[in-house]
């Protein structure tokens, strides 16, 4: 029976109670077996690590299989959960194949995730399993947003995050539970609180419970039992089905231990023997076997599941060992999805308008067309964002276009579990700079989850930022940090110039199935150009040149392209023509357009508005050395501001931004090198 | 969206494209006239040798398999042309070994073409296959320094071809555009023939084959 069927009977019968109440005799044998099967699963699995057959961390669960059983005892397979990096009891009770997740711990193309994420990392989105995780509190952020999904879908869906009585003390937890207070999402935040931290005792941890935090937050808080597999699914049975109706999260809290140490190899030196000890008679199946004597039923019955449990592992080890490592050529599978993209066209030349319009009439059409697109941010909603972006959307599209807390990693994080959810979220950072306080959700989620769950999720995300110098913005909201962002492999980063590239690149990006950093400048909101026709798309990883020309290649995007025309024009006089070339994505780069170009001129100059120092431009110097150096005529140029914070005063913020004198110089300096 | 990656170390560094105009005042550097170049008189008595010094530059992004597949089908081609092989002519593809030669032996190989062949070479032999009255002994000497001439001992069929080793050189040359400065891939090939009497139609095939290697191949 799946686990869906089983949650489906259990709903319609309600009979059959054993003796706490609402739970049929034969739930409580099937409970016991899913424990039994964890179990069995998690002692194979310290075996083969032990062998080096595993060759990756393993953090093992055993004595807390009741928490993972009675949590997804009521769950559909729709409904989500995250887990955490001590995932297997979670994912087993979810439904997920043994033989695979054996293969996936061993790195074999058969595993879960064809060999690409292991122990930390085991996720099936078909099955509603988000994914456990490696960074802790990370699921949390990612639960948010599968209750998202579930909440603008209507269908009653419902998402659990189990998280460790460590991860409290993350900003994770606190951004999250926070969101899903103030948007009543359907999410149980499932603790189990093994009453450890790595080596650290609880109490070293936190002085607030759960419960006194809970009422912090104005959510509800159940604590549980965590052995009695029986009491776990019975409150889950309760609250499961209140989610369903529409009420908002809640905080469960389950006492449990964990019997093995944090990792496997740990050498447990900072727990007595006494304390695993006691906890050991309180073994979740030695609970759940009193509950079936309760119940009448034969002790041989948990005897012979016990040893249908140990032919079913041995079993599926010598299957997951038949399964090959995978081969190397596919190394570079699962980072993005790649795809052909429908050559662009020229836009038709309708009436002016406006960046600040190309936003809100991009993310309008997408909106219109696509239910799953959904708008969040910081004053996106009533608000209409501070620049007015996104002014009238909220009541145009009701729960749709929705105001957050100032939580940037609930925001992000939430984006990512609504995109595996099946969404396409269109999620805003006010400022570029405020990245580092979410940098996790896009570096260690969004970019990875498809590679670490071999092309099982999909996230079809955008982030749209801004970012702007040269108004005295200070250090803290002028920075263009796109070197950052392109370094993360699996993240597409984009910077469109003008109102047209705007509206073109942002359908393109939410369309995307990669998750998409958009990066939009705001000196440029007011640009104006021509409006394209509505259907209008740019495709991503393609450059354009501008502006062709003979005698020296520019590359540049964003805001920096005005003022390198603006240049172009002006050394024009001189009889010096520049090909400029707007890079538009800036990751995964057109490479390929760049070299072409300088084939052609022979010479180059990279100009952007980031600090030089370990830039794009570095980057794209390094192709012109590399792949274009038997074309160069002369040194690869870079113009662009000095490694220093943006400073306040005008006078130093001019002294310190390129502009287009700056670019004009360097381009005749440039065209002097050498003979021509 | 495709990705384009940056080259693994192992391609790197890149290599100069074909026909690098660059503007440098280095002396222009005469190229090697072409053709082939006989290795004896034809009297009209005995075997007939000639060679040819191939530019493979075009060639240059293809896997060591796929080039000499390649440099085969068209010497076939040229032979067929010139009556040196026929349709039913059988090809037999060996490699010197410490112990002798061993190889394979493709039946109908005029007909095939290059990728066709690259498969079938895939799977190279452990022995010298047998070469009847309508085989032609194709030699494969590119690890070998030796030079790509003669019938290797292995005389009898319709004559023995060597492609010898494959060696890159930066060349230069003049064009109207200015200097010339290209990398340059070149392997020697020699057609060996029982009968002197057929040296011109050798001689025609290995400038064909040569022909056909200039400019981009498809
Ligand atoms: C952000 C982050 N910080 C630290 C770690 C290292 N680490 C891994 S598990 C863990 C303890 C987590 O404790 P808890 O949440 O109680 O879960 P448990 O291990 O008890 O299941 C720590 C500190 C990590 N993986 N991620
Ligand atoms: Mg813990």
């Amino acid at each position: 029976m799946s686990v869906e069927s089983a949650a489906d009977s259990r709903e319609a019968e309600g009979s059959g109670s054993s003796a706490a109440g609402s739970v049929a005799v034969d739930d409580v044998v099937e409970m016991y077996r899913r424990m039994a099967r964890i179990r069995g699963f998690e002692q194979a699995a310290s075996k083969l690590y032990a062998d080096t057959e595993v060759p990756g961390f393993v953090h093992l669960s055993i004595g807390q299989e009741a928490t993972a059983v009675g949590a997804c005892w009521h769950l559909r397979d729709d409904d989500a959960i995250t887990s955490t990096h001590r995932g297997h009891g979670h994912c087993l009770a979810k439904g997920l194949d043994m033989t695979e997740m054996f293969a996936e711990l061993m790195g074999r193309e058969g595993g879960t995730c064809s060999g690409r994420g292991g122990s930390m990392h085991i996720a099936d989105p078909r099955l509603g399993i988000l994914g456990a995780n490696g960074i802790v509190g990370a699921g949390l952020p990612i639960i948010t947003g599968a209750g998202t999904a579930a909440q603008i879908r209507g269908d009653g869906g419902v998402a659990v995050g189990f998280f460790g009585d460590g991860a409290v003390a993350q900003g994770m937890f606190h951004e999250s539970v926070n969101l899903a207070a103030v948007w009543d999402l359907p999410v149980v935040f499932f603790c189990e609180n093994n009453h450890y931290s790595e080596f650290s005792r609880e109490e070293d941890q936190h002085r607030a419970g759960l419960a006194l935090r809970a009422v912090g937050y104005g959510v509800r808080y159940e604590s549980v039992d965590g052995n009695d597999v029986v009491a776990v699914a019975e409150l889950m049975q309760r609250l499961v089905g209140e989610l369903r109706a529409g009420a908002g999260p809640v905080i469960v809290e389950a006492d449990t231990y964990r019997w093995h140490g944090h990792y496997e190899g740990d050498p447990i030196r900072y727990r007595e023997a006494e304390e695993l000890a006691a906890w050991k008679l309180r073994d979740p199946l030695v609970v759940a076997r009193a509950r079936l004597a309760d119940l009448g039923v034969d002790a041989a019955v948990a005897m012979s599941i016990d040893r249908e449990v140990d032919e079913e592992v041995r079993a599926a080890i010598d299957e997951a060992r038949r399964s090959p490592f995978p081969d190397p050529a596919s190394l570079l599978d699962f980072v993005w999805v790649e795809e052909d993209d429908t050559p662009e066209r020229e836009p038709e030349q309708g009436e002016v308008f406006k960046t600040m319009d190309a936003v809100r009439e991009a993310l309008t059409f997408e909106l219109e067309h696509d239910p799953t697109v959904f708008v969040a941010g910081i004053d996106v909603g009533r608000g209409g964002n501070v620049f007015g972006l996104t002014r009238g959307l909220a009541e145009r599209f009701p729960g749709r276009v929705r105001d957050t807390p100032i939580s940037e990693t609930a925001i992000v994080g939430g984006a990512v579990g609504a995109a595996m959810a099946g969404m396409r979220p269109v999620v805003e950072v006010m400022y570029m700079d405020f990245i580092g306080v979410c940098l996790d959700a896009l570096m260690n989620q969004a970019a990875k989850l498809r590679f670490m769950t071999g092309g099982k999720a999909s996230l079809p995300l955008v982030v749209r930022t801004q970012f702007g110098a040269g108004r005295s913005s200070g250090s803290q909201h002028s920075q263009s940090l796109e070197a950052l962002l392109a370094h993360i492999p699996g993240l597409t980063v984009v910077m469109p110039s003008d109102p047209v590239e705007t509206y073109g690149l942002l359908r393109s990006a939410i369309r995307s199935p990669n998750p998409v950093v958009f990066v939009e400048n705001r000196l440029q909101y007011g640009m104006k150009a021509p409006r394209p026709n509505a259907d209008h798309l740019i495709p991503l990883g393609k450059a354009r040149i501008v502006r062709p020309g003979r005698d020296v290649t520019v590359v540049t995007w964003s805001r920096m392209l005005q003022e390198v025309l603006a240049a172009a024009t002006e050394v024009a006089a001189d009889g010096i023509e520049v090909e400029v070339v707007d890079l538009r994505t800036i990751a995964p780069f057109d490479r390929a357009a760049v070299l072409e170009s300088l084939q052609r001129t022979r010479r180059l100059l990279i100009a952007h508005e980031a600090v030089m120092d370990f830039g794009v431009g570095a980057e794209i110097a390094a192709l012109a050395a590399n792949e274009g150096f038997w074309h160069l005529d002369a040194p690869v140029v870079r113009v662009a501001p000095q490694a220093m914070p943006a400073p306040y005063s005008p006078a130093l913020e001019k002294a310190w931004l390129p502009d287009r004198a700056v670019v004009a110089d360097a381009l005749r300096r440039l065209m002097e090198v050498g003979t021509r | 969206m495709r990705v384009q990656r940056a080259p693994r170390a192992a391609d790197q560094p890149q290599r100069a494209p074909e026909g690098l105009v660059r503007h440098d005042r280095a002396p222009a550097v005469p190229t090697p006239a072409a053709g082939p170049a006989p290795a004896r008189s034809a009297d009209g008595t005995g075997a007939f040798s000639a060679d040819v010094d191939l530019d493979l530059t075009a060639l240059a992004g293809r896997s060591p398999e796929d080039l000499f597949a390649e440099v085969v089908v068209r010497l076939l081609t040229a032979c067929h042309r010139e009556g040196l092989v026929d349709v039913g002519s059988a090809l037999r593809v060996v490699t010197p070994t410490d112990g002798g030669f061993a190889g394979v032996r493709v039946d109908g190989a005029v007909d095939r073409s290059a990728p066709g062949l690259s498969a079938v070479l895939g799977a190279p032999g452990t022995e010298l296959p047998p070469a009847d009255a309508g085989t032609l002994t194709v030699v494969d000497a590119r690890g070998s320094r030796t030079r790509a001439q003669g019938d290797w001992g292995l005389g009898g069929g319709l004559g023995v071809a060597t492609l010898g080793r494959v060696g890159s050189a930066v060349v230069s040359s003049r064009r109207p555009a200015g200097l010339v400065l290209g990398e340059r891939l070149g392997a020697g090939l020699g057609l060996t023939v029982p009968d002197a009497a057929r040296a011109a139609q050798v001689v025609r095939a290995l400038d064909a084959v040569a022909r056909s290697l200039e400019g981009p191949v498809g």
